[in-house]
């Protein structure tokens, strides 16, 4: 029945061998019963318990000495290092990361046992010399040896302090999402986070992400950087998160720069080069990226396809780097829109400023061209027409001082001749100049101050100082019918300087009863063409402006309620005392 | 013969006084208005030869004030004295380019050349 030249049935085995001695042993007989090849595939703890048990130890160098070809697999750590060493004196070894599962092939045989425990004996192991299970064993372990590392390049990462990391692609939505969490809490000095649509903003706000953000940022000082695409909601949720943390920072008096940075990124992108996935960068040193694969669902775990997390530096860095240059990107993006909103502005200025110099050229010039022509035409009517091109001479002489004046300031060659002079006085003759002019209308001009007529000194330009009141009488005039226009004077301790100190200043007030500054141009007052009259360039309160600064002074606008019906404006502005000489 | 009739529009006062003044010197009766609303409350169809428009002035501007004529009266003969280049170019450039580009009188003009192109327009 038997044949000769097969091995018979009753010499093939397969079995477990429980407890301490008899582990031992049929370890032992396998080793040694090598003659060709022992391949060995172990985890991190095989290293120290085969070389820290002396039978193991003396097993495995005796295959050495008998030529037996030997392959290890395990996994080289920090803590193994030094038994991975020696066994590279006695085997070819390899590193295969995370390697679990501890199985031996000879030519003769195959062992595995259950578990390892560090530098302990075996007890249990399986031990078998079935053909079919050695050669099955065997593949498996071609295969894990190809993937394998050789020892010497990992023992010099480890030793140099290269941790190439890995990258794992994660799954399951619920590990994914509790990945995501851990890693923005883990986060010591940056959060890098871009989304891809409004809705995955929304469904991370909806699952507190950026509430974790903002605790980072204000609690751990973690720098806070976001990409999203936005609109008014987004927005609204991201303002809020910013001034809660610029908020914290100012009380806390923190360094100035931002903890929490937002760049809306409103760019068109193509839809191939429109990213599809969310990228968390964390301190540089590890990423997440999270496909979407529903952006319509509500919930982060429906909405969430694969992930990969890697702690690898270069698919960190290249993150990083994606990162880094869209928020660039998405910031040059911004500047470039707002510097051309400004040339868009400058130029629409610039328009209206010939549009209104040209119209208020034109107008006067016409008076005089069309008046001068009719001194033919009725030289009985003489005095009559002459006093019109005369008042459109003026009106075109004022245009001009403007005009050249706006020139100097925006070229800043306005020169200003400071004297010493008492301004109580200079505002009395100018008033009496412009009682003069209003004869006969229903406005009344009064002066108030204190009652003392002490002289108040000023250093200014006098000429100037005139224009500015002149200007600011003439405003008054101009936009009140009837009712009262009052000029007011005083002296007083700057705000912002001590009694001891003692630097002073003047404060002067024009208030009319007229018919207020118009809201339409209220903020933007005291800029260029500012205007709401049809007579008038708006260059007037502009010049004032800039006279006044150049004298260190500042000057305001307030409109006020005077009662029933009535209403009215004052405008103000302040001049740095003379210093009292003896 | 009888005068030519002609209403002038213009915020300006200086500016109503030479014209009317120029225009009656050379032998036309002329209607004036410092305010738009006025004029247009006021405005009689048929009753004038020409209308004369400045264009910038407050509360309705000229081209404002030329539909609201053109609605009460659409035969009136209207033309536009302006001194506002940008409206001026503005305006021909986009909705009135319709409006023949001849309508437009621009200041500065002196009374000799303001009459004649009166006169061409009121034959026409």
């Amino acid at each position: 029945m038997s044949t000769t030249n097969t091995p018979t049935y009753n010499s093939e085995k397969t079995e477990v061998v429980y407890g301490l001695e008899k582990t031992t042993e049929a370890i032992m007989k396998f080793l040694n019963s090598a003659e060709v090849s022992m391949d060995i595939c172990a985890d991190y703890t095989w290293p120290s318990v085969v070389m820290g048990v002396e039978v193991y130890k003396k097993g495995l160098y005796d295959l050495k000495t008998r030529n037996v070809k030997s392959r290890f697999v395990t996994d080289i750590t920090i803590d193994n290092i030094e038994y991975c060493k020696e066994l590279m004196q006695i085997s070819e070894l390899r590193h295969l990361g995370g390697i679990k599962g501890n199985f031996g092939i000879s030519e003769k045989g195959y062992t595995a046992s259950a578990t390892l425990q560090k530098a302990t004996l075996l007890q249990q192991v399986i031990y078998s010399n079935t053909n079919a299970i050695i050669e099955q064993q065997q593949y498996v372990f071609e295969t894990l040896w190809s993937k394998a590392k050789p020892a010497e390049q990992k023992i010099r990462e480890i030793e140099e302090g290269i941790d190439l990391g890995e990258t794992k692609i994660i799954q399951s939505p619920e590990k994914i999402l509790d990945l995501f969490i851990h890693l923005i809490k883990s986060a010591k000095s940056e959060i890098l986070l871009m989304l891809p649509t409004i809705n995955a903003f929304l469904r991370k706000e909806r699952i507190g992400v950026i509430e974790l953000l903002k605790r980072s940022a204000t609690e751990n000082d973690v720098n806070v950087r976001i990409i999203t695409p936005s609109n008014d909601v987004v927005k609204k949720i991201l303002q809020n998160a910013e001034s809660v943390v610029v908020k914290r920072s100012q009380q806390e008096n923190q360094r100035k720069e931002k903890r929490f940075e937002i760049q809306h990124s409103n760019i068109q992108f193509k839809e191939t080069a429109m990213t599809t996935v969310t990228i968390l960068v964390i301190d540089r040193k590890e990423s997440l990226v999270m496909e979407k694969t529903d952006d319509s669902k509500e919930n982060f775990v429906d909405a969430i396809g694969l992930s990969t997390h890697s702690n690898s530096e270069p698919t960190v860095m290249s993150y990083l780097s994606i990162f880094e240059g869209l928020w660039r990107q998405v910031r040059l993006y911004e500047e470039l829109r707002e510097s051309n909103e400004q040339l868009k502005a400058h130029d629409k200025m610039q328009r209206e400023f010939i549009n209104i110099a040209s119209h208020e050229m034109k107008t006067p010039t016409q008076a005089i061209l069309g008046t001068s022509g009719l001194l033919n035409y009725y030289p009985e009517r003489k005095d009559e027409l002459i006093e019109i091109i005369q008042r459109n001479a003026k009106r075109l002489q004022t245009l001009i001082g403007n005009i050249l004046d706006v020139t100097r300031i925006e070229s800043q060659t306005l020169i200003i001749n400071k004297e010493r002079f008492n301004i109580r006085e200079l505002i009395s003759s100018i008033l009496e100049d412009y009682k003069d002019r209003i004869k006969g209308s229903n406005i009344k001009l009064i002066k108030k101050t204190n009652n003392d007529n002490n002289p108040i000194f000023v250093e200014a330009d006098r000429d100037r100082i005139i224009q500015v009141l002149s200007n600011l009488l003439s405003n008054a005039i101009k936009f009140t019918n009837q009712g009262e226009i009052s000029i007011s004077l005083f002296e007083k301790i700057q705000d912002n300087s001590s009694e001891k100190d003692g630097k002073k200043e003047v404060i002067v007030s024009v208030t009319d009863t007229g018919s207020g500054i118009n809201s339409e141009i209220f903020a933007r007052l005291f800029s260029k063409f500012a205007s709401k009259s049809y007579q008038g360039t708006g260059l007037g309160l502009f010049i004032c402006k800039s006279i006044i600064q150049a004298h260190g002074g500042r000057i305001w606008a307030e409109n006020h309620n005077i009662g029933k019906d009535k209403s009215g404006a004052t405008i103000t502005f302040s001049l740095p005392a003379a210093i009292k000489d003896g | 013969m009888d005068k030519s009739r002609i209403l002038v529009v213009d915020d300006e006062p200086d500016l109503i006084q030479v014209s009317t003044l120029a225009l009656e010197y050379h032998g036309f009766k002329v209607d004036s208005f410092n305010d738009p609303q006025e004029a247009l409350s006021k405005y009689k169809p048929g009753l004038y030869d020409l209308v004369i428009l400045d264009i910038k002035m407050p509360k309705m501007d000229g081209f404002e004030l030329y539909h609201e004529i053109k609605k009460k009266d659409n035969n009136a003969n209207v033309c536009f004295l302006t001194a506002s280049e940008l409206y001026y170019e503005e305006f021909r450039e986009k909705e009135y380019w319709a409006l023949d580009r001849n309508l437009f009188i621009r200041k500065p003009i002196d009374n000799e050349e303001l009459v004649k192109k009166i006169k061409k327009m009121i034959k026409k």
